[in-house]
């Protein structure tokens, strides 16, 4: 993921995989309900980001990681933990 | 096992009380179990993530003011007033009683298993340890294990299916059972390697969901075409036949470098899985073990193994379980496993055991060599792809609104022959399609989720009704599947 711009690559990832709408989605809009995702095709959303990303998100709280803004928060967060 | 048997006789837990048993899948949850039992009370498995409101009212049901519960459920649990929760924990660390406990025996209630999650008339199964015993017989008379073995519990044992297949089967053979941190399908797939594991138990939306994760990787190693991505399962299994021989070798051992050498088989159950992933996933060299079965049976009724019985049969009755079909092609069970009632519900227990026959409410036929196919429903329970059961009158509350003169709520098969939540609606006069659409989906989000509907119908004509005024949802769904096949 380049550092300058992390949505767009967020939003790059889902379209390549099929998810159409995630280019145009609302930072705070819940993804599940606004790609029309069920609840293991959201998991299946977050296992993408994982290997894409190299991120492991905590077991317990999966649950939370239901929009963009904060994926890619997390994402980030990660990122400045392991250094340049 | 003691310990946790005096942990809750302290707790005021005396002999055949009912216990609710309400955390995530865990060690613990099979002390709790262990515990309760050996106490001599009655289990009441339920979901961890069930809403507080539910297991009021489920402990008043029961008259049950012990609740087992674990890290997750702790917080809901809390607020509620005049119930005792223990931490499972405390069941380990309990000092362990001088005297022996009361002493069950096989014609005790065991666990009380509610076939869903309402409010409104919960219906609980009982279930002897007899019952109990002679199913887990036999499945282990056909499908028996080692030590050797270790099963991925995929699924939350408060599912009679899962606490049986995934959890009592295995420890009974004195193999481990791994249950996992979470259900994202790269950490399971990882896990399945680096757990060792041979067997995983999962509903068919998981088994999908572990299907694509193997295809998207397959996928990136450049050993399957970019576009199955979007395609279903036939066009895959299509795809593998036409490899060739060599080709298909690199994909078995992409696979097996993913889920490790170990893994055997995939236990599909809950609900009927699409036969296309079944057939692709067994392809490539799993096995995929189905069956039949339902909580009042307790539950295991038939097991087979794709690739050896007939494409969407359910396989052959396992040892100790009768199965007829009736004039009206009703699948009936006769069983030591069969539940011996429903819970204070004489009236219930009448209708579904006659004569010593379970009536499945399940509709279905054997073929020449006893293989059991189900082809639909005569109950109004409604069987979802993830293998919850839910019932007309729970959802049917949260769809009232003005616009609407009539509605109901009715389950139309999918292709699998598994259940999709439709709300019938009958529009109140003069108001638009729009408006009924837009209060659609602002009482679906205002619904709790899993009472939640996928779509809408509209009718012109009244529901059909019986002379006593309840709605024949059963003729709705033949008359709309009927339009349906029309248009």
């Amino acid at each position: 993921m380049s550092a300058a711009d992390p949505e767009r690559d967020l939003r790059g990832v889902l379209v390549g995989r099929g998810h159409d709408r995630a280019s145009d989605i609302g930072l705070d809009d819940d993804l599940p309900h606004g790609l029309g995702l069920d609840s293991l095709a959201s998991l299946r959303l977050l296992a993408l980001v994982e290997k894409q990303f190299a991120v492991r998100f905590p077991d317990d709280q999966l649950a939370h990681y239901r929009t963009l803004r904060r994926i890619m928060e997390f994402i980030v967060a990660r990122r400045e933990e392991s250094g340049p | 096992m003691e310990r946790g048997a005096s942990a809750l006789e302290a707790a005021g837990a005396s002999p055949r009380a009912n216990v609710l048993l309400v955390l995530e899948p865990c060690v613990d949850w099979m002390i709790g179990l262990a515990a309760i039992l050996r106490a001599n009370c009655v289990a009441v498995p339920m979901p961890h993530d069930t809403p507080p409101d539910f297991v009021r009212a489920i402990a008043a049901a029961c008259q049950s003011p012990i609740v087992v519960h674990g890290d997750r459920s702790a917080p809901q649990l809390a607020a509620l007033q005049g119930i005792t929760a223990i931490h499972a924990s405390a069941l380990r660390s309990a000092e362990p009683a001088d005297r022996p406990a009361s002493v069950a025996d096989g014609n005790d209630v065991a666990m009380l298993a509610f076939t869903s999650g309402s409010t409104q008339g919960p219906r609980a199964v009982e279930l002897t340890h007899a019952n109990l015993l002679a199913n887990l017989r036999g499945l282990l008379a056909i499908r028996g294990g080692s030590p050797d073995d270790a099963m991925l519990a995929l699924l939350p044992p408060s599912h009679l299916f899962a606490l049986v297949t995934g959890i009592l089967a295995p420890l009974a053979c004195g193999a481990p059972v791994v249950f996992p941190g979470s259900l994202l399908p790269n950490r399971l797939i990882d896990t399945l390697r680096d757990g060792r594991i041979t067997h995983a138990i999962a509903v068919p939306a998981l088994a999908e969901c572990l299907y694509r994760e193997i295809l998207d990787r397959l996928i990136d190693a450049g050993l399957a075409a970019e576009s199955l991505r979007r395609e279903g399962p036939a066009e895959a299994r299509r795809a593998l036949q036409s490899k060739s021989d060599e080709e298909s070798l690199e994909i078995r051992n992409a696979l097996r470098s993913a889920i490790g050498p170990r893994f055997q088989s995939l236990i599909v159950g809950g609900a009927a899985i699409n036969p296309d992933l079944a057939e692709v996933i067994a392809s490539v060299g799993i096995g995929v073990e189905l069956g039949y079965g339902l909580t009042e049976a307790g539950p295991i009724v038939s097991v087979g193994r794709v690739g050896q019985c007939p494409r969407r049969s359910v396989g052959q009755p396992i040892p100790g379980v009768e199965v007829r079909i009736d004039a009206i092609e009703e699948i009936l069970v006769r069983s030591p496993g069969v539940m011996r009632s429903y819970f204070r519900d004489p009236v219930g227990t009448a209708a579904a055991i006659r004569d010593g026959w379970l009536c499945t409410g399940d509709r279905g036929h054997r073929d020449g060599n006893g293989n059991l196919f189900i082809t639909g429903r005569i109950k109004e329970a409604m069987v979802l792809a993830s293998g919850r059961t839910v019932y007309p009158e729970e959802i049917e509350p949260y769809y009232a609104s003005a616009r609407f003169a009539e509605i109901c709520v009715a389950g139309v098969p999918d292709v699998e022959g598994n259940d999709v939540p439709s709300l019938f609606v009958v529009p109140a006069p003069s108001v638009t399609a729009e408006d009924i659409a837009a209060a659609f989906e602002a009482l679906t989000r205002a619904a709790p989720e899993g009472l939640r509907v996928a779509r809408f119908v509209l009718r012109a004509a009244p529901l059909p009704r019986t002379g006593s005024g309840k709605v024949r949802r059963k003729a709705v769904v033949e008359h709309y599947v009927r339009e349906s096949a029309l248009r």
